[in-house]
C-alpha cells in the first residue's frame, strides 16, 4: 500500500480505549529511589547508585550548586504549582537494562505493549529504547543497522563503555547548566536517556525509536539524548511519552543534545502526551554543521505546563534548519512551545510552521526566537504561525521575535489567529456529517501538514489524541 | 393513499438579520422531477437553496419545509443530508487539510450508515472523476484548496455522484465555466437524473439544461415565485429576458407537474 | 537630576533575554524645567481650548512607560490642548511647531485631544531643530474620542543628530470612534515611542502608520499595543523604514485581544530595508487573545531591497542612489496618507538627502 493509502485507514474515530491505554498506572514498585528534595546528598546518592565516574560526579555537583544559584526565568507560564521539594528525582525500576524484549519484568512489558512499544518495533523500526521511570529497562537495535557501525544504546551503557570519552566531550556542551534552572537541575539529577553515534556515510533509513514512560508518582524523569551523527550520514529518531494522571505534579526536565555533521541530516520527532499533571520542561538543542539539516517534527499534547523550544544553531555554511510543530492546549493545560534558531554562518536557512489549538480554557503559546548573526550573510528564515480559538475561555498568544545583526537576509514572517469558520462547518454537515464530526474534521485537517511529517503509528496516534481532545466536555 | 412530495414548502419567508429575503413562498417538488429555478442577481435565489439545505446564516421566520412528508425546517444541515438532500454550492468552501477522498468517503458513510469498503470506494471514485475530467490527483488533495473554479464546480458534481441524493440542489453549477466543462457538468447532471429522484437548477442561462428533461420552471422576483411554468418558459426567458414577462403575482405558485399556465 | 528609568517600552509579555525586546533600562538625565516659546495655534471654528481635566474620565495607559508618562505631565512646558465640539464638520488641520534652539534645548509637550461625540479633528505636531547632546524631548499625546468622533494625529520629527526624543500616545476610544497616529521618525539620535490604542467601545477603530530612518548610530526603539476590549473593534498598524549606517531599531508591535472584544480584527506589518552590515533590527510582532471570534493577523519582512527591482531600475537609467531613493521614499509614501500635502514635499528632499 502507498504512504496516501495507509493514511485512509486512519481512524476517524479515537479507539474509546485510547485514554485509558496513557491513564492505566503499572503496578510496578521500584527498586531503589531517592527522598524527595534536592540536596548534595540526594544527588551523591544518585551517582552510588549510578556509579558515575568522578567527572560525572563532580559535573553533577557543580550543576547542583548553579542551580541553586539560579533564580527561576521571569517570563512564560507560571510554575507556582512545582515544589522541588516534593519531587523525586530518581526512581530506579526494579529492573535491569535488557536487550530481549521477553527479558523485561512482565508489569513493565504489559504497560508497553499496552503502549504498543515492541509492536511498533515489529512494524519497521532500526531499533528501540524504554524508558520506566528514571531508567532504561530495554534497547535493542536491527542487526542489520548495528552492522553498520550505528550505536544506539542507554547512556549508562554509552557513559561506562568505549563511547564514554565521546559522551564527555558531548555531555551538556550545547546545553550548558548555567543557561538556566532547569538544565543545572538536569545536570545535577540526570539519568536515563539514549546515546546514539552514528559514523560518517552511513544512512539510517528506518527510525530508531525511545519511548519514555514515567509511571511513579511525584517523581522527576530527566533522560539524557544525545546523538551524534556523522559526515553525510542520515537518521530519524522518535520520542514518545507518556505518563499516567496523578494528583501531585511530575516533572520532566530532560535534556536533548544533537550534533549534525557536515552534510547530514538527522529528523527529530516528538509526539509528547504526558499526563496532565506534568510540568514538561524540556530542552532541545541541535548543532548544524556545513550543509547539514536538522529537521524538527513535535506534537504537544500532555502536561499541565510545558515549555518547549527547540534550538538549532547554524554554525556550518548552508546548514538548514526546519520546524514543523502542533500544540493543542485543553483545559487547564498551559502549553509554552516554539522553537528558536540561532543563524550562525552564511547561506544558512530556517524555516518554521507552527500551529497551536486552544480549547476548554487551555493557554498555548507560541514563543520564537530567530537570531541572525552579522556572519551570516545570505540567510533565509521563513515563519509562519497558525492559530485555532475553539472557544473563547481559552487563549492563544503568539510572541516572536527577530533578532537581525546582518543586512543580506531575507526573513518572511507571518502569523494568524481566528476560530474555525462557521460556514466550512456548514458545507461539512450538507454532505451528512455531524456538527462535532465536522469540527473534529477541521481541526485534524488544521493538524495536517504536522501529521503528514509522522510516521503512519504516529500520525494515528495524533489523530486520535486530537479527536479525544475534541470529545473532552471541558 | 397518495405519497408525500418529495419537496413541499409552505409559506417559507426567510431572513438575514433585519433584512427579509422571501415571503410566503411556496413550492413542490415529487420525485422523477427536474425544475429550474430562474430569476436576476439578487433576487434570493441562493437563500432558497440555503433555506433548504438549512443554513445558519438565514433566519426563517415562518412556514415550513417539509421533505417526504416530514417536517425538517428546524434541522441541522447533516441530517437533512441524511435524509436525502444535496446543494451544490456556488462557493464551495475550503478546507485546508483534509482529503477530497477521505472526505467524500466520510460523508459517504454518513449520509448511507456505512462506511464504504476503502478499495471499492477508490475504485468507484476514480471511475466517476474519469468521467467528469477531474485528473487522479485531485482525490488526494486539499478539499477545493486552490481549485480553480471549474474544478470546483466538476468536484461539486463529483460529491454529488457520489452521494447519490434524494433530491439534489444545483446552485449555479455552471457559473463561470467554458463551454466544455459545462457539458461535462450537464452530462454528470444526467447521469445522477433518474425516475427515483429529483433536481432543483438555479441558474442564469440554458446551457447547463440542454439535454435535461425539464418538467418546471419557476422565476422568483419580490421574494416569491412570481411565475411558474413549463420548459418553454426558459425560452421566453432566454429570447427576451425577463424584463418581458408578465408576471403575475397571483399565479399559482410551485404548481404541480402538468397544471400549466 | 539622573534618574533611571526601568521598563521602557517594556513587551506586554516577557520573552528570552538575550533577544533584548523586553523593554530599556535608561538613565536619563531630565532637564532644568524651563517655558519653551512656541506660538499657540489659532483655533478653527468648532474647536475650542481645553482643560486637562476632560480626561479624568478615562483611563490611560502608557505603553512606552508610565514614569516617564508621568515626568511629562508634571513637567511639561508646552503643549496643546484641544476640544472638537460636537457634530462640527471636519476642519483645516491643527498644527503645532516646535524648533529646539541652543537657548531652548529642552522640549516636554503635554498634549490633550478630547473630541466629543461625531465631531471630527485632525492635529499635526511639527518638531525640529536641535542643541548637541543637550537636545530633549518627552512628548505625550493623550486623546479620547467619544462615540464616532475622529481624531487624527501626525508627528512628524526631524530633530537634529544628538537630540534624546521620547514620544508616547495614548489614545481611549468609545462606539465607533476612529484614532489615527501617524509617525514619521526622521531624526533624533534616540527615539523612543510608544503608543497605546485602547478600542473600548463597539465598533472602535485604531490605526497607526508609523515609517522611521536610521542612517548613523541611532537607536529607534517603538512599542505598539492595539487593546481590543469593544465588540467588532478594529486595528491596523502599519511599520515601514530604512536602516543605513550602525543604529538599532527594535519595532514591538502587540495586538491584545481581551475576552468579549468579539468579532474584532486586528492587523500588524511591518517592512524593513536594510542597508548595511553594521545595523540591528529587531522586531517582535506579539499577538494576545483570550476571545474565539476574532481575526487577527501579522506580516513582517525583512531584508535588502529585491535585486530583481534593483536590476530593473537601474535598466532604466537610475543609479544606485536614485534607486534607493525611490525604494525608501515609497515606504514614506505609504505612511504618509494623513500628512497635509504642505508637509510631504519637505519631508521627501530630507529623506531624499539622508540618503546619497
Amino acid at each position: 500500500m502507498s504512504g496516501e493509502d495507509k493514511r485512509a485507514l486512519i481512524p476517524d474515530e479515537p479507539d474509546d480505549a485510547a485514554r485509558e491505554m496513557y491513564d492505566t498506572k503499572g503496578v510496578m514498585k521500584p527498586r531503589f529511589q531517592v527522598s524527595s528534595g534536592l540536596t548534595s546528598e540526594i544527588v551523591s546518592a544518585i551517582s552510588d547508585e549510578k556509579g558515575d565516574p568522578p567527572w560525572m560526579r563532580e559535573f553533577r555537583q557543580q550543576s547542583l550548586a548553579v542551580y541553586n544559584e539560579t533564580p527561576p526565568p521571569d517570563w512564560g507560564p507560571p510554575l507556582d504549582g512545582l515544589d522541588m521539594e516534593q519531587i523525586i528525582t530518581y526512581v530506579k525500576p526494579d529492573a535491569r537494562m535488557e536487550a530481549r524484549w521477553e527479558d523485561v519484568p512482565e508489569e513493565i512489558k504489559d504497560t508497553f505493549e499496552r503502549l504498543g512499544i515492541p509492536e511498533a518495533e515489529r512494524t519497521g523500526l532500526a531499533g528501540v529504547g524504554a524508558q520506566y521511570d528514571s531508567e532504561v529497562v530495554y534497547h535493542s537495535v536491527k542487526s542489520e543497522v548495528a552492522d553498520l557501525g550505528v550505536v544506539y544504546t542507554d547512556m549508562d551503557t554509552a557513559l561506562k563503555g568505549e563511547y564514554g570519552e565521546m559522551v564527555r566531550q558531548h555531555f551538556m556542551k550545547i546545553l550548558p547548566p548555567r543557561e538556566h534552572r532547569f538544565m543545572a537541575l538536569h545536570g545535577a539529577v540526570w539519568s536515563g536517556g539514549s546515546f546514539v553515534y552514528v559514523p560518517d556515510g552511513v544512512e539510517v533509513t528506518i527510525p530508531l525509536q525511545s519511548y519514555f514512560r514515567f509511571n511513579a508518582a511525584g517523581a522527576g524523569q530527566f533522560e539524557h539524548t544525545l546523538i551524534i551523527v556523522g559526515k553525510g550520514s542520515s537518521l530519524h529518531f522518535i520520542e514518545g511519552c507518556s505518563a499516567p494522571k496523578y494528583n501531585v505534579a511530575n516533572l520532566h526536565a530532560g535534556c536533548v543534545e544533537l550534533y549534525v555533521g557536515e552534510g547530514a541530516r538527522l529528523r527529530y520527532s516528538t509526539i509528547e502526551n504526558w499526563s496532565k499533571n506534568m510540568y514538561n520542561l524540556n530542552s532541545k538543542r541541535a548543532v548544524v554543521d556545513k550543509n547539514g539539516i536538522i529537521e524538527w517534527v513535535s506534537g504537544s499534547f500532555g502536561s499541565h505546563t510545558g515549555c518547549l523550544y527547540p534550538m538549532s544553531v547554524l554554525r556550518g555554511e548552508g546548514a538548514r534548519m526546519d520546524y514543523t510543530g502542533i500544540t493543542f492546549a485543553g483545559a487547564g493545560q498551559n502549553l509554552d512551545t516554539g522553537a528558536q534558531v540561532v543563524h550562525a554562518a552564511k547561506n544558512t536557512s530556517s524555516r518554521i510552521s507552527a500551529k497551536s489549538i486552544s480549547k476548554g480554557g487551555g493557554k498555548s503559546t507560541f514563543r520564537g526566537g530567530i537570531t541572525v548573526a552579522r556572519e551570516a550573510t545570505g540567510c533565509r528564515v521563513s515563519v509562519s504561525c497558525d492559530s485555532l480559538m475553539l472557544d473563547s475561555r481559552s487563549r492563544s498568544d503568539t510572541v516572536p521575535v527577530m533578532d537581525v545583526r546582518c543586512d543580506d537576509v531575507d526573513i518572511g514572517y507571518e502569523a494568524k489567529i481566528g476560530r474555525i469558520s462557521e460556514q466550512a462547518i456548514y458545507y461539512l454537515m450538507s454532505r451528512g456529517i455531524s456538527e462535532d464530526d465536522a469540527r473534529a474534521m477541521i481541526v485534524n485537517g488544521f493538524a495536517e501538514p504536522i501529521s503528514k511529517e509522522l510516521p503512519l503509528e504516529y500520525a494515528v496516534e495524533m489523530n486520535n489524541l486530537i479527536s479525544l481532545e475534541m470529545k473532552g466536555n471541558t | 393513499m397518495t405519497k408525500a412530495p418529495l419537496l413541499q414548502i409552505k409559506n417559507l419567508t426567510v431572513a438575514v438579520g433585519e433584512k427579509l429575503i422571501l415571503r410566503d413562498l411556496e413550492l413542490t417538488i415529487n420525485a422523477g422531477e427536474t425544475h429550474v429555478l430562474m430569476g436576476q442577481n439578487g433576487t434570493g435565489k441562493s437563500t432558497l437553496a440555503s433555506a433548504i439545505m438549512g443554513s445558519p446564516a438565514f433566519d426563517i421566520i415562518s412556514g415550513e419545509i417539509l421533505f417526504e412528508g416530514e417536517n425538517i425546517t428546524e434541522e441541522s444541515p447533516d441530517k437533512r443530508a441524511r435524509r436525502g438532500i444535496f446543494l451544490s454550492f456556488q462557493n464551495p468552501e475550503e478546507v485546508p487539510g483534509v482529503t477530497l477522498e477521505n472526505f467524500l468517503r466520510t460523508a459517504k458513510g454518513a449520509v448511507t450508515g456505512e462506511k464504504p469498503r476503502l478499495m471499492q470506494f477508490k475504485k468507484d471514485l476514480r471511475v466517476e472523476m474519469e468521467r467528469l475530467g477531474v485528473a487522479e490527483t485531485y482525490a488526494a488533495r486539499e478539499l477545493n484548496v486552490g481549485f480553480s473554479g471549474g474544478e470546483k464546480k466538476k468536484a461539486e458534481i463529483l460529491q454529488l455522484l457520489t452521494l447519490n441524493p434524494k433530491l439534489a440542489i444545483l446552485d449555479e453549477a455552471d457559473s463561470g465555466l467554458d463551454v466544455d466543462a459545462v457539458k461535462t457538468v450537464s452530462e454528470g447532471v444526467s447521469r445522477f437524473r433518474n425516475e427515483g429522484n429529483a433536481l432543483l437548477i438555479i441558474t442564469h442561462n440554458t446551457r447547463l439544461v440542454e439535454g435535461i428533461a425539464v418538467d418546471r420552471v419557476h422565476v422568483l422576483e419580490n421574494k416569491k415565485l412570481a411565475l411558474s411554468g413549463g420548459a418553454e418558459l426558459m425560452r421566453r426567458i432566454t429570447d427576451s429576458g425577463f424584463a418581458g414577462l408578465q408576471t403575475n403575482p397571483d399565479a399559482p405558485r410551485g404548481a404541480p407537474k402538468g397544471d400549466t399556465q | 537630576m539622573l534618574t533611571t528609568l526601568k521598563n521602557i517600552n517594556a513587551l506586554p509579555v516577557r520573552t528570552w533575554r538575550r533577544l533584548g525586546v523586553n523593554g530599556e533600562t535608561l538613565d536619563i538625565e531630565f532637564p532644568e524645567p524651563r517655558v519653551f516659546p512656541a506660538p499657540k495655534p489659532a483655533l478653527p471654528e468648532g474647536i475650542t481650548r481645553a482643560h486637562e481635566s476632560v480626561l479624568v474620565c478615562a483611563e490611560f495607559k502608557s505603553a512606552l512607560g508610565e514614569e516617564l508618562s508621568a515626568y511629562t505631565r508634571v513637567h511639561a512646558n508646552a503643549g496643546v490642548r484641544l476640544r472638537a465640539l460636537k457634530g462640527r464638520p471636519p476642519t483645516e488641520p491643527i498644527t503645532a511647531s516646535y524648533t529646539l534652539t541652543a537657548e531652548h534645548p529642552a522640549l516636554v509637550d503635554n498634549n490633550v485631544i478630547f473630541a466629543e461625540a461625531h465631531s471630527e479633528i485632525t492635529v499635526v505636531l511639527i518638531y525640529g531643530g536641535g542643541a548637541g547632546e543637550r537636545g530633549f524631548h518627552s512628548g505625550l499625546t493623550r486623546v479620547i474620542a467619544e462615540n464616532c468622533a475622529v481624531v487624527r494625529v501626525v508627528q512628524l520629527q526631524c530633530f537634529d543628530a544628538g537630540t534624546r526624543h521620547f514620544s508616547d500616545f495614548s489614545a481611549v476610544i468609545a462606539n465607533g470612534a476612529r484614532v489615527e497616529l501617524t509617525r514619521i521618525e526622521l531624526g533624533a539620535g534616540e527615539t523612543y515611542a510608544g503608543c497605546h490604542m485602547k478600542l473600548e467601545g463597539d465598533k472602535s477603530e485604531a490605526r497607526t502608520d508609523t515609517f522611521y530612518f536610521g542612517d548613523g548610530t541611532q537607536t529607534l526603539d517603538f512599542n505598539y499595543v492595539a487593546r481590543h476590549l469593544g465588540r467588532a473593534t478594529k486595528s491596523e498598524m502599519n511599520a515601514a523604514g530604512a536602516l543605513f549606517g550602525s543604529c538599532g531599531k527594535t519595532y514591538r508591535g502587540t495586538i491584545d485581544f481581551v475576552a468579549g472584544a468579539g468579532e474584532s480584527k486586528g492587523a500588524e506589518s511591518e517592512n524593513t530595508l536594510l542597508f548595511s552590515e553594521n545595523s540591528r533590527n529587531r522586531s517582535a510582532p506579539v499577538i494576545l487573545c483570550g476571545e474565539e471570534n476574532v481575526e487577527g493577523s501579522h506580516a513582517a519582512s525583512v531584508g535588502r531591497i529585491d535585486e530583481g527591482k534593483l536590476y530593473y531600475l537601474r535598466s532604466r537609467g537610475l543609479t544606485e542612489t536614485d534607486a534607493k531613493r525611490l525604494m525608501v521614499g515609497a515606504l514614506l509614501e505609504s505612511a504618509m496618507k494623513n500628512v497635509p500635502e504642505s508637509e510631504r514635499e519637505r519631508l521627501r528632499a530630507v529623506l531624499g538627502e539622508r540618503i546619497g
